[in-house]
């Protein structure tokens, strides 16, 4: 296991070394450089060569790449062109929050998704069947910044029943020990600030969960038609056991397997759905942040973006190795 | 052996499938039979014969929905005697693995390949023997030891993947023998497993009978495995019995030309070099509906008109043969035909005894004609 773990961290820096030279070429060849959102309309060409040579824009492209890395490698993702503060920084302030926001949305994919996924696999044909296998192709379809828009004007601006932005009801004081909210509210037992934050996560997280959701119901439904048909599952009732047993151990152990899989792809994912909920809902994370920055062509704040979110996708891909190899034990012996 | 009434009474069982849309097939029609303690009984027959089916019936496995069951099948329990096809489900998983237990063919995709062996035995062990933890952890190695895997700690904590094939079925056996069932039914048990292997397992099987007194149903397409196991055999085509007789008379005697022309398509070692073999001509795609007659006419060497007369009735071998008449049918199964040495077939056209070797030959007018007199 130990060995598994170190081969999969050192595999790690091939990707991730790969990554960074995509991203260093595709913001090479992006048009617009910096010292068209940096200067005024009229500046002369006098003036953005300047600015180009001011950072280093001029030099060769491997030493731009080398000093670009470097930076990287410091955890120095630039200065953000509009707010004037380090990158790293303002994504630290914020990340708790789109945190909360996707563990939210995760939460409910999976404990909603795997459930109803068994269900209508099997009561195959049934009305509720239809129904999951119809709402998650609608779930699939609907943008999400459509859904979100919907929700906040029909939950929280019609009917009131939850609150239409932000993290937190304004004039709500907490104790703040990490920045995440839910989580420091049950530390310090402030179960008022716990109740106001889900009531803020509650409609973001619902449109972020949508699509999830939807991937989710349609994996376990298939993957559960299918285990349902193996010998090992008639193998299973030719025991006797009660159906649960054969529910939990046999049908679910394997169904998961893929789900699981699904599950990883689809956190990474939420990272980058963020930004448009969060946008939607005023809700103070990453992702509002980041659209901000493509409205002012921020390109560090971008690029930090991206990169976060790559590393996200690369550590959640190993967390989905480490489980798959605890679920299976045919992926172990390899 | 306590009283020596059969273990297990089948009549008539008949199982029809139904999907939507498409037309009903009758995977088993009226197939009758009975296990007895310590004896093996066999079902032969080529693929789509409803070998399979049948062994799913009686167990309960077959799927709810689009299938419908007939006829009985009374086990006789301490408790009294019990029809398995019209038990409760929940009635059904108390026998299923306790009383009445099944071995099945592919033995690596018959077992959970992401469970630990161990668990998979004790699983069973606690939910009809009610053994917990170190206890159960105890017999589900003596089980191991038992059906000879060595080192059978070890196994427990392994998984399907780590263990060779025929492990793998001596696992899945122990599983079947943990609650020291009165009746088993194996399914093709050997066929996904290589020659020597095979020979270890049947004869693993054989103790289990001799030593608990187990009654077992063999469903196998190898009729070397019937002649080296069964006690009683029944010949299936398409759904029905089209032959049952005891082990020597059957290979000594055949009567029924599907038997003979399943025997006369084994290879032999003994058959002199570059002689080829008879296999059956067609495949079971070319039946005909047993309705109309015999099912196996349009691919049997010997058939007359008179086989497309109408259904052929099961009976006892010499006796009159005929198509189904009033009440011929039901006088003629299994009970009936015991009085024969238990030699019964389905054929109104019947090799002679003997006719094994020489199926071939242009004897078979004549024999339509002797039989023909012997009913006039």
């Amino acid at each position: 296991m130990l060995r598994f773990l170190v081969r999969r961290l050192l595999q790690l820096i091939p990707t991730l070394g790969g990554l960074s030279i995509l991203l260093f070429v595709w913001l090479q060849r992006l048009p617009g450089g910096p010292e068209y959102a940096l200067l005024p309309d009229d500046a002369t060409a006098e003036q953005r060569a300047q600015l180009r040579r001011s950072l280093g824009l001029d030099q060769p492209i491997t030493v731009q790449y080398l000093a670009f890395l470097r930076r990287i490698l410091q955890g120095d993702l630039g200065t953000s062109l509009n707010t004037g503060r380090p990158v790293t920084e303002e994504f630290f302030t914020r990340f708790p929050a789109t945190f909360e926001l996707a563990v939210t949305a995760m939460l409910i994919a999976v404990t909603v998704g795997v459930p109803l996924g068994y269900l209508a696999a099997r009561k195959r044909g049934s009305v509720l069947d239809f129904a999951a296998v119809g709402g998650s192709l609608l779930g699939i379809c609907t943008p999400v910044f459509f859904l979100a828009f919907l929700l906040k004007v029909v939950f929280a601006e019609r009917l009131g029943l939850f609150p239409s932005a932000f993290r937190l009801s304004p004039g709500m004081s907490r104790t703040d020990l990490s920045g995440f909210v839910v989580l420091d509210g049950l530390r310090t037992g402030e179960f008022d600030v716990v109740r106001d934050a889900l009531l803020h996560l509650a409609l973001p997280g619902l449109a972020l969960a949508s699509i999830p959701l939807a991937v989710i119901v349609r994996m376990t439904r298939a993957s559960v038609l299918e285990v349902v048909g193996e010998d090992y599952v008639r193998t299973a009732n030719a025991k006797g056991l009660h159906p649960g047993t054969v529910r939990t151990r046999h049908v679910m152990r394997n169904a998961m397997l893929p789900v699981v899989t699904a599950i990883g792809l689809l956190t990474g994912s939420l990272f980058a759905g963020a930004v448009l909920t969060e946008s939607v809902f005023a809700f103070p994370g990453v992702g509002s942040f980041v659209y901000a920055a493509t409205q002012g062509r921020d390109y560090p704040v971008l690029t930090g973006f991206i990169l976060l979110i790559a590393t996200m996708y690369v550590l959640i891909n190993l967390l989905v190795d480490i489980s798959y190899s605890l679920l299976d034990p045919r992926v172990r012996a390899q | 052996m306590g009283s020596d009434a059969p273990l297990l009474t089948v009549e008539e069982l008949s199982v029809v499938f139904h999907g939507r849309g498409s037309d009903e097939v009758r995977a088993v029609d009226g197939v009758s039979f009975t296990l007895e303690e310590g004896r093996v009984t066999g079902l032969v027959g080529e693929s789509g014969c409803g070998k399979s089916v049948t062994s799913l019936a009686l167990m309960g496995l077959l799927p709810d929905r689009g299938v419908r069951v007939g006829g009985s099948a009374v086990m006789r329990l301490p408790e009294g005697p019990v029809n398995l096809l019209g038990l409760s489900a929940r009635r059904m998983r108390d026998l299923r693995g306790s009383r009445l237990a099944m071995i099945f063919q592919d033995p690596l995709s018959s077992l959970n390949p992401v469970v630990p062996i161990g668990r998979q035995v004790t699983e069973i062990l606690r939910r009809h023997r009610g053994m917990r933890g170190s206890a159960a952890e105890r017999e589900a190695a003596d089980l191991l030891y038992r059906v000879g895997i060595p080192d059978p700690r070890r196994r427990l904590r392994e998984y399907p993947h780590q263990l060779s094939g025929g492990m793998r079925q001596r696992a899945l056996i122990a599983m079947a023998v943990a609650c020291r069932p009165r009746v088993m039914i194996a399914d093709e048990p050997t066929t996904a497993l290589d020659v020597t292997i095979q020979a270890q397992i049947l004869e693993l099987l054989k103790d289990l009978v001799t030593e608990e007194g187990t009654a077992l149903l063999m469903i196998t397409h190898d009729l070397g495995v019937v002649a080296g196991l069964c006690d009683d055999i029944n010949v299936l085509y398409a759904g029905r019995a089209v032959e049952r007789a005891p082990r020597a008379p059957l290979f000594a005697e055949p009567t029924h030309p599907y038997t003979v022309g399943l025997l006369g398509s084994i290879p032999r070692l003994d058959a002199p070099r570059g002689e080829p073999l008879t296999p059956i001509r067609g495949s079971v795609n070319d039946n005909i509906a047993w309705s109309q007659g015999c099912a196996f006419a349009p691919r049997c060497d010997h058939y007359t008109l008179e086989c497309l007369q109408g259904p052929p009735v099961l009976a006892p071998v010499g006796a009159a043969a005929g198509v189904e008449g009033a009440a011929a049918r039901t006088a003629a199964t299994g009970r009936a035909a015991a009085a024969d040495g238990g030699h019964v077939h389905r054929c109104v056209n019947p090799l002679r005894a003997g006719g094994a070797s020489d199926r071939t030959a242009p004897e078979g007018p004549a024999a339509v004609g002797e039989d023909e007199e012997e009913r006039g």
